[in-house]
């Protein structure tokens, strides 16, 4: 938000009240579970409840919403994110996201989309066009200006690509029959996806495939100003708490403007950090930024503070009102979570790996560094593995990441963190050749081996491919340690700790290679 | 005793049967379920989704189809064209149009092209109206066969097929297993002083 408030300055005007919290610290890249953070301004349902549905209705059953509804106040829950049981009643909104267990209607038009896919075997590109909503659907253009978001909607059938778009009908829906009367006495929760991956909206909201990040993001802020803009119309902008939170963001790696990639290698724009944005009831001067350290949970005590309500399970994890005046010293008591490369992005936080942190926000950059050199100098596991990924190529089948077929990568983990993946092709490498340990990555496994040779015997090296020629593999590090099972690609893992230890293939296999070692 | 008239009637109203079943079957179901098995790791459609959807489009064309093909006078040309496209669709599933692979992002569609399956189709559609035409038996004997086949071929794949998101929607416990089966980990007993241990895989050069 740091860089779309200073590339426009139009929007910062425009959000007169709001105070912004770039420092802001979410424990997990996990929708839910910041999902649960900002209803409940606790991590227990996010860490202890297995089951998706589960945990979102328990979050919900202890979120200020429940607390609303039982004081008689009128509750809104717009989010893709299902609860079992529905402890909070839908509302208009709910039915633009797509559910697990579809109903009727979905499946039939699940059925005809997929139908008039399997049509082109059969039938020549005039004949489709000429079929009724595929004019403007999936014969069209993408670039075609014209095209509803519904027709967008009907015409994709990948899930992770149809959900932004769900978010912004749903949003755009909410913004127009938003009527004075509703916001008396109300609380309205909207979960968007707007401005999730794959990043399909230009600046103006148009689907767009491969738009990006920057423009997704842009128009997402657009969105909060179009809120902005309709609570004034309605007179109601005064006497209304607007909090803007993302459900988690990039945990802040090494330079506290920077995030860290999902696979655990990309350095992602300033974009990616968790976002808090308070704007109290009454505030109208110039956008505020706070230089106090917050996490996602304080909204949560925020809205009960505006309400009256107590905190609940909250004060457990010291969550603080962000109406009450800055503390720039605060610090913060919450710890932060790591996905292990073979676990649901979506899943408990207890299959997770857990790091305790406490202190201010330099003390989580600190924290979630991903700097090899800095994770090695004490006791460490280094995880070397390639092969066949299967959570990625369930991913893919599923839509939520582009691809086709079976995926393969090679990753190194320190103490169960992914610091290095290649996906598909290549070498990963950790070595400290140059003094301090870095990762170095190969999409070409030629410069991967090449790299390889010339690490000096003295430095320490470990080492994944992925999908390399066996013949190249037999030649680099000697045949008597493959596998004969006639794969012409395989996967390699290989490391030395130095002068002392003998270089060393470790494993080399066609489907996988896999190595589990202790450094110190 | 079974007469001549008989005889007659009763293969119209098999010829009709299979006409207004076969058409159906072959669009609604064979297509999208032989898509759907090439296409195992592609997919995200539920295979419940086309069987259960797939059914009700058949049994509801099988009504309408029926209706119009006991028409009298032009009811024996319907069957005819009918068993005539029926063939086509079903030769056109099984020598399919180039259109690259249907992995569930619609724009692959964009490259669909018109010259070369208008032919094909048109072709088919022809050959098949002539020779239904010259051996009425002959035709309705290898529809017949085809159908069957598009029936056996789509039991096969509602019932033996599953697609990777079909498989990863189910429990989580089946879920930790795969990813167990990913490979073996190498055990470490003890820490060592800037020394590498691995001790469990033993095939170090």
């Amino acid at each position: 938000m740091a860089e779309i408030l200073d590339e426009r300055p139009e929007i910062r005007k425009r959000l007169a009240g709001f105070t912004y919290y770039p420092r802001a610290i979410a424990s997990a890249q996990n929708t839910p579970a910041g999902s649960s953070a900002i209803l409940t301004g606790s991590l227990e349902t996010a860490i202890e409840v297995a089951n998706w549905n589960d945990r979102n209705s328990t979050s919900l059953e202890k979120s200020f919403l429940a607390q609303a509804t039982k004081n008689g106040i009128d509750v809104s829950y717009i989010s893709s994110l299902v609860a079992q049981g529905n402890p909070i009643p839908s509302v208009d909104e709910q039915r633009f996201f797509p559910r697990q267990d579809p109903s009727m209607s979905e499946r039939l038009n699940l059925y005809v989309t997929f139908l008039r896919l399997s049509a082109s075997r059969v039938f020549p590109g005039v004949v489709l066009r000429l079929s009724a909503g595929l004019e403007r659907g999936i014969l069209a253009s993408t670039t075609d200006s014209e095209e509803s978001d519904a027709d967008v909607f009907n015409r994709l059938t990948a899930p992770g690509v149809r959900l932004p778009i769900a978010s912004k009908m749903a949003y755009l829906h909410f913004l127009k029959t938003l009527r004075a009367g509703d916001l008396d006495s109300r609380v309205i929760f909207l979960l968007s996806k707007v401005s999730h991956s794959p990043w399909n909206f230009s600046e103006q909201g148009r689907y767009r495939e491969g738009a990006g990040p920057g423009s997704s993001s842009h128009y997402a802020a657009w969105l909060i100003v179009a809120l902005v803009d309709k609570l004034e119309d309605l007179g109601m902008f005064d006497k209304t708490l607007v909090a803007i939170v993302s459900d988690h963001g990039q945990i802040p790696v090494n330079d506290p403007r920077m995030g860290m990639g999902p696979d655990g290698g990309g350095i992602l724009p300033v974009a990616f950090n968790p976002l808090v944005m308070v704007k109290p009831i009454g505030a109208k001067d110039e956008l505020r930024v706070s230089d106090m350290t917050v996490w996602l949970g304080d909204v949560s005590a925020t809205v009960r503070d505006a309400f009256g309500f107590p905190p609940g399970d909250a004060s457990r994890l010291q969550t603080r009102s962000l109406l009450s005046p800055d503390s720039p010293d605060r610090t913060i008591n919450v710890p932060l979570f790591f996905k292990p490369d073979d676990a649901d992005y979506h899943g408990p936080l207890k299959e997770w790996v857990r790091v305790d942190v406490s202190g201010t926000f330099a003390d989580y950059v600190k924290a979630s560094s991903s700097n090899p050199e800095t994770m090695l100098s004490t006791p460490s596991t280094i995880t070397l593995r390639a092969g066949q990924d299967a959570f990625l190529t369930r991913l893919v089948a599923e839509g939520w990441m582009s691809g086709k077929g079976l995926q393969y990568a090679a990753w190194i983990e320190i103490n169960g963190r992914v610091i290095a993946k290649m996906e598909n092709s290549g070498v990963a490498v950790l070595t400290n050749a140059t003094g301090n340990f870095v990762i170095e990555r190969f999409r070409d496994w030629r410069d991967g081996l090449a790299f390889l040779r010339e690490i000096p015997e003295s430095a320490s090296v470990f080492a994944a491919g992925v999908r390399v020629p066996r013949e190249r593999v037999v030649q680099e590090f000697g045949k008597e340690v493959l596998a004969d099972d006639g794969s012409e690609l395989v996967n390699f893992v290989f490391a030395s700790s130095g002068r002392s230890d003998p270089r060393a293939l470790l494993e080399v296999g066609s489907k996988v290679a896999e190595a589990e070692l202790r450094f110190r | 005793m079974p007469t001549a008239r008989t005889d007659r009637r009763s293969g119209q109203l098999v010829g009709r049967l299979l006409a207004a079943g076969g058409l159906p079957v072959v669009f609604f179901l064979f297509l999208p379920l032989v898509v759907f098995g090439v296409n195992l790791n592609s997919v995200d459609i539920p295979k419940s989704v086309i069987v259960e959807v797939g059914l009700l489009f058949t049994a509801v064309a099988f009504a309408i189809l029926w209706v119009f093909l006991s028409l009298p006078r032009v009811g024996e040309t319907l069957v005819l064209t009918t068993n005539a496209v029926l063939m086509a669709l079903f030769v056109m599933v099984l020598v399919p149009n180039h259109t690259g692979e249907v992995a569930g992002f619609a724009t692959d569609l964009s490259g669909v092209e018109n010259l070369i399956p208008m032919f094909k189709l048109g072709g088919l559609l022809a050959c098949g109206l002539v020779w239904g035409r010259r051996r009425p038996g002959q035709f309705r004997s290898a529809a017949s066969l085809g159908v069957i086949t598009a029936i056996a071929c789509s039991a096969t794949v509602a019932f033996f097929f599953n697609s990777v998101a079909d498989t990863s929607r189910k429990t989580e416990v089946e879920e930790d297993s795969r990813f167990l089966a990913l490979g073996r980990r190498a055990e470490c007993d003890r820490v060592g002083s800037g020394r590498i241990h691995r001790l469990s895989n033993g095939r170090d050069s």
